[in-house]
């Protein structure tokens, strides 16, 4: 399957996959991590039940310093 | 004497805002947040360069200490303010948000109108808002209107260490709000931040002067010492100016000299 994370494609061998597993296979830790899953922001409790399919599109944001 | 800021119902004893952007290190940030004793620090959203994930910047917050303000920036239009507010409400970051739309990146001064429509939208929807401005004093009515819970009009342009160059509008922004002031963006040395402190405004944002300087932490307390010192003489009452000499010392019973 095809996902698109920050607007690059990423290509899984799977069908689906829960977020935590993709986030574990493109080496990202979800600690202060905030995720949009196709156009949903999710909380981050709601990150273990998340499942990213064929054609998601994903956008994972973190805190950067800024004045 | 109790000297604290009160802004939407929440208390400050420090009167120095603190950016996190263009620091040197995390450790270096960490530093100046606990030399300057600041107690609101601002922070941004970016997304995830998946080459190069860390920022760790997060750590250097003591989020018991300090109050975490997240901005906009980025946004150039209010529709992207008021997403990236509702992302960083969504990440836990609170409802406090600095409000920035910035459409030119050349001097990235604010759109006044985009902003008031985000603020508008932001109130309603239970954030507290803290508009980044031009010195205009009849927007900042406006967003007062809006039930903004302070105004944050610019010195001059971000990053430019210019000073307090619209020192006579931010001068009526003060006199005419019901809502603190505080002056973001340009402020370039502590005697900048004094001479805000020293017209009346609430309290200053400060971020590149501490974070490009030669000691971050050290030009960090020196910021809050001229914020103190800048206040203290607001409160004080500075004396009249005037185009000629007023004696210091008694005009009369001056000895005859033979």
């Amino acid at each position: 399957m095809k996902v698109i994370i920050n607007d690059k494609e990423h290509v899984f061998d799977l069908k689906e996959l829960a977020l935590i597993d993709m986030l574990n296979k493109v080496n990202m830790k979800p600690t202060g991590l905030i995720v949009e899953l196709d156009g949903m922001i999710l909380k981050s409790n709601e990150f273990t039940d998340a499942v990213v399919k064929d054609g998601s599109r994903v956008e994972l944001i973190r805190i950067v310093g800024g004045g | 004497m109790k000297d604290v800021l009160k802004v939407a119902g929440r208390e400050f004893s420090s009167r120095l805002f603190l950016g996190t952007g263009k620091f040197p290190s995390v450790k270096a940030l960490h530093d100046s947040i606990v030399e300057s004793g600041v107690e609101v620090v601002t922070v941004a959203l970016r997304r995830v360069d998946l080459n190069n994930p860390n920022d760790g910047i997060i750590s250097a917050i003591d989020r018991k200490k300090q109050l975490l303000l997240p901005n906009t920036s980025g946004a150039r239009t209010a529709e992207e303010a008021v997403r990236l507010a509702r992302l960083s409400r969504a990440a836990g970051c609170g409802d406090w948000i600095k409000l920035e739309v910035t459409p030119e990146p050349r001097y990235m001064l604010p759109d006044g109108i985009e902003t008031l429509k985000a603020a508008e939208i932001l109130v309603k929807d239970g954030f507290i808002v803290l508009p980044y401005m031009n010195a205009d004093p009849m927007l900042a009515k406006r967003l007062e209107e809006a039930g903004c819970a302070m105004v944050m009009p610019l010195g001059s342009p971000i990053g430019s260490n210019k000073g307090l160059k619209t020192i006579d509008a931010v001068k009526i922004i003060i006199e005419q709000s019901n809502i603190p002031v505080v002056v973001d963006a340009g402020l370039g040395a502590p005697s900048d931040a004094s001479l805000a402190m020293e017209i009346g405004a609430d309290a200053v944002l400060i971020n590149t002067a501490i974070a490009v300087a030669g000691n971050p932490p050290m030009m960090a307390r020196a910021f809050a010492d001229a914020v103190r010192a800048g206040r203290m003489a607001y409160l004080a009452g500075l004396g009249a100016k005037s185009d000629y000499a007023n004696a210091s010392t008694p005009v009369v019973g001056i000895p005859n000299v033979q």
